[in-house]
């Protein structure tokens, strides 16, 4: 009877086995992953998705070698014009007969006309699917988003793969789609978003069209208003204490060109509330190697080194007070200075600051105090061909 | 399923009359025969017994004073040389109607003899190869041992070689099996008890243990557990596996068994209790624990810290051999956001053109390899290089060519062979081949979360088991911490202070503390203080 019984309960148990189905499953080959997606503003205030798409098939597996067919792309690109992200994404799905799959999306790329009329919308149904993830990189791309998918770099198999590379770098600040959202969030900070753009490899044989890295877009709230280069680029990531590599070049003493690499950089910033303006003193700790001396410039004199490091010190100070300067005439708070002042004085903040903060930063007063040492000068102190 | 048989009550058979004198069913249904005080009816009983029994010698010779006597053994079975000098010592004999306590003690000049009187033991010890001896007007029967039978020689045990370590394996016969036991542990501790199992085949089987140490309980369980078996016949101590251990239907094996007596000694010293069975070089070792399953001889023989680490290796791959396939399918049917994007594509390109669901080309692949293991073991050794290459070429190179699978699989199915090979004792190793199985359908059914529902499954199952009363899974659960010194890593023998808690001992203590406490005081023994000896001459002066 026992048995009778134990039979009947495996017999229903494998029942509910097989009841389910498999809904869930997918097999590897039904789908089409999402390696970047493109945002862009057409007509009518709707949008353009474009996604890339890798094509397993053109990958020639393993044993291929990267795939015989010089020319023919293993991805390829697709648009569709929709009123939302999402009815533009299922129109072509109506195209393509393999589900688009989000999670391994790594890069979202936001075209500078949709940058400029500002793009928190996205932030809805990007977090509401489970399959995309936050910690996509999130790159404002100068003109249109999918031309910077049109490009082919020539290391990396993908465009993609070369965009997430180059923004991985340790060249600017890691930035993803969450810490923009976070710094839209809190009170007193403006995201900034990696910046990049389309450039034609120079002088090569067969000219490629390579993806590059130019600074930070500048957001104002939600909506792009400018963008940090070079000198700008570097102050706001020091000012912001984040961990750039960062390559100068300086003059010392009118003449001698050196070319640094700033490694070490480390910014602490004290607010503390003046008597009618607030008090920003900016500390900065520099360490560089010397990475070249154009001139024979002798730097195995003490003094001479110290002059380096002088000259390295107003080249980190002026980039400060660049970024300073910039933010304060475009009203954003790019370094989040606000949110600092919001942790430290929140009464002061919500009395005084809050309803128009980046007013706050015209009447600041900023102290900049940068000490820089040079810790290392490579193998040689001068030239090897200089004679004594 | 595998309910025993029901023994066929054989219809008596009327055809001879004589064989209604000696209706027995089975040998030991002759207990109630004595042994006849007439010798020819004795003979005559005898040759009625081995009729058409053309290896039963039965030989009848005079005493010195006309007494007869007979002498029978199996042929084969006796030292032919021995058995003739037995004669001619006892034709010599010269006191006229000698007792037979007397001939025994005075003109027998064989080590081994044992009296008995009746024919269930006579026959028994004969049929073992024991010479028989009756002499007339006595009501008893004498057995010598002066067995000679042809038997495979010591080799190096196939199933479980070492690199370092002993080289002898067990033997068929069960009295070599004893004596390499007993030169392991001279103590008269070690005990070995005797049992006749099987009906037809009588087998000898020993149960051997360590008096001082093994638990009584035990040992008792183990005697009565043995002691109900009633079969046919024993012919591989498999047979007494099945009957004794706790659980019937688990596929983990609650009973260990080796080749080795190193293996044997060590468990025995851990108060275990081994089952010695005649006719095979398999000994049972009972109890046994999953931690087992993952410790082979030569980790107590190499250095600690390989041991150590190789331990290690073997609980990553038993978790491999039992999962990989499993998340495989269950990865590129229902998680692809779990791998890298680059690894991803690689499997996508790779699975492009093949033409079955993941599942399928699992089960093809792991029912394949299954396949070409099983074909290599039955093989000769001169046609198994030919399967090795043919398993090779297609599962290694064809099938992936043809595009019936994908590479990728490929290597999921050796990294899985490989990681069953890694398992020391086979029997546990089985156990992990067939649950993989199931965890590739629930894979392919509810992807990871079937799989976790598997792993719970199995552990719960595991929890439960117990062999001989001990938790299967100790020491992890329930927890001996002071036992992990022999699971999580293998402690230098200095630091096996104790035997394992969690067997139940009479005695904990392996060894003394001086030593161990000096070495971990110092760190080993330093020979700082060593006296040299000067050097006087060339040549070695190396004490």
């Amino acid at each position: 009877m026992i048995k009778r019984r134990t039979q009947r309960v495996i017999l229903s148990l494998l029942c509910l086995l097989v009841l389910p189905g498999c809904w869930d499953r997918t097999e590897i080959n039904d789908m089409a992953f999402i390696l970047v997606s493109a945002l862009d503003l057409e007509a009518n205030n709707k949008i353009r998705y474009s996604v890339m798409v890798p094509l397993p098939g053109q990958m020639g597996g393993a044993s291929g070698g990267g795939g015989g067919t010089a020319g023919e792309k293993s991805y390829y690109i697709d648009s569709e014009v929709g009123s939302t992200y999402r009815e533009a994404q299922m129109k072509m799905q109506r195209r393509m007969s393999r589900r688009m799959f989000l999670a391994h999306r790594r890069t979202i790329l936001v075209g500078e006309e949709l940058a400029k009329k500002g793009i928190s919308e996205f932030f809805d149904p990007t977090p509401r699917s489970p399959e995309s993830r936050m910690s996509t990189y999130l790159i404002v791309t100068k003109g249109y988003a999918y031309k910077m998918m049109q490009s082919n770099p020539r290391f990396e198999r993908f465009p993609s793969e070369a965009i997430r590379e180059l923004v991985k770098a340790r060249y600017v600040a890691d930035m993803n789609f969450k810490d923009f959202g976070l710094a839209l969030s809190i009170p007193g900070s403006d995201p900034v978003a990696v910046y990049m753009d389309v450039t034609d490899s120079q002088k090569s044989e067969k000219s490629s069209k390579e993806v590059e890295l130019k600074g930070y877009a500048q957001f104002k709230r939600d909506k792009f208003v400018g963008t940090y280069e070079d000198m700008a680029a570097n102050g706001l990531s020091w000012l912001r204490n984040q961990h750039v590599l960062a390559n100068i070049t300086v003059h010392v003493e009118q003449q001698h060109l050196m070319n640094l690499k700033l490694y070490g950089v480390k910014s602490r910033v004290d607010v503390s509330l003046g008597q009618d303006a607030l008090n920003f003193k900016i500390h900065v700790n520099v360490r560089a190697k010397l990475t070249e001396n154009r001139s024979y410039y002798d730097l195995s004199q003490t003094q001479n080194l110290l002059k380096v490091e002088q000259a390295t010190s107003d080249y980190v100070k002026k980039s400060i007070q660049t970024i300073i300067a910039r933010m304060t005439k475009s009203q954003t708070d790019s370094a989040q200075l606000g949110t600092m002042v919001w942790r430290s004085y929140p009464n002061e903040w919500k009395k005084q600051y809050e309803k128009n903060w980046p007013e706050g930063l015209k009447k600041a007063k900023f102290t900049i105090d940068v000490e820089s040492e040079i810790t290392d000068t490579g193998l040689i102190y001068e030239n090897v061909l200089k004679e004594h | 399923m595998l309910r025993s048989s029901k023994r066929n009550k054989k219809e008596k058979n009327t055809l001879h009359e004589t064989l209604q004198k000696h209706d027995y069913q089975f040998i030991q249904d002759l207990r109630s025969v004595p042994i006849f005080m007439e010798l020819s009816e004795n003979k005559a009983y005898l040759s009625d017994l081995f009729k058409d029994c053309s290896d039963f010698v039965i030989r009848e010779f005079q005493l010195e004073h006309s007494s007869n006597a007979i002498m029978f053994f199996v042929d084969g079975m006796v030292d032919t040389e021995l058995a003739n000098d037995t004669m001619k010592s006892l034709m010599t004999l010269e006191d006229g109607e000698p007792l037979l306590d007397e001939i025994v003690q005075r003109n027998l000049p064989v080590s081994q003899t044992q009296k008995t009187d009746n024919y269930s033991d006579l026959l028994i010890s004969v049929l073992g190869g024991d010479v028989g001896l009756i002499v007339h007007n006595n009501n008893q029967a004498v057995l010598l041992g002066i067995r000679g039978m042809q038997t495979r020689s010591i080799s190096e045990p196939e199933t479980e070689s070492v690199i370092r370590g002993p080289r002898e394996g067990f033997v068929e016969n069960i009295r070599t099996n004893t004596s390499m036991l007993r030169r392991k542990l001279k103590t008269p501790h070690l005990k070995m008890k005797n049992l006749t199992i099987g009906r037809e085949s009588n087998t000898c089987v020993v149960v051997t243990y360590l008096e001082n140490l093994a638990d009584p309980g035990i040992v008792q369980e183990v005697l009565r557990r043995l002691e109900k078996i009633d079969i046919d016949a024993v012919l591989e101590s498999g047979y007494l596996e099945e009957f004794i251990q706790d659980s019937s239907y688990s596929p983990f094996p609650q009973v260990q068994y080796t080749e080795r007596p190193d293996t044997v000694a060590a468990a025995l010293l851990q108060g275990r209790v081994g089952i010695v069975v005649d006719g095979t070089p398999f000994v049972l070792i009972v109890p046994f624990v999953f931690t087992e399953i993952l410790q082979a001889s030569e980790d107590y023989y190499e250095r600690f810290q390989i041991a150590t680490l190789i331990r290690w290796l073997r609980y990553l791959f038993l978790v491999l051999s039992l999962l990989t396939p499993g998340l495989y399918v269950a990865i590129t049917t229902f998680h692809q956001d779990l791998l890298p994007t680059s690894l991803l594509l690689s499997v996508a390109a790779a699975r492009e053109a093949i033409p079955f669901p993941a599942v399928v080309e699992a089960l093809i692949m792991e029912v394949t390899f299954e396949g070409l293991r099983e074909a290599g073991i039955r093989l000769p050794k001169t046609i198994g290089s030919a399967v090795s290459i043919l398993g090779a070429l297609v599962v290694g190179q064809a099938a992936v060519q043809a595009g019936i699978v994908s590479a990728p699989m490929v290597i999921v199915v050796s990294m899985t062979g490989i990681a069953s090979f890694t398992i020391p004792r086979f029997n546990g190793a089985i156990a992990i081949r067939m649950l993989r199985f199931p965890i590739i359908f629930a894979a392919a059914v509810f992807g990871m979360f079937g799989i976790l529902i598997c792993i719970l499954i199995i552990l719960g199952h595991l929890a439960n088991l117990r062999s001989f009363g001990i938790p299967y899974l100790s020491p992890i659960g329930p927890l001996s911490a002071a036992d992990l010194k022999d699971v999580v890593i293998r402690n230098p023998w200095w630091a096996m202070r104790e035997r394992p808690e969690y067997m139940p001992l009479q005695d904990i203590v392996r060894q003394g503390d001086a030593l161990s406490t000096e070495i971990i005081m110092q760190e080993g023994q330093k020979g700082m203080s060593i006296q040299h000896q000067e050097k006087e001459e060339e040549g070695d002066t190396e004490s």
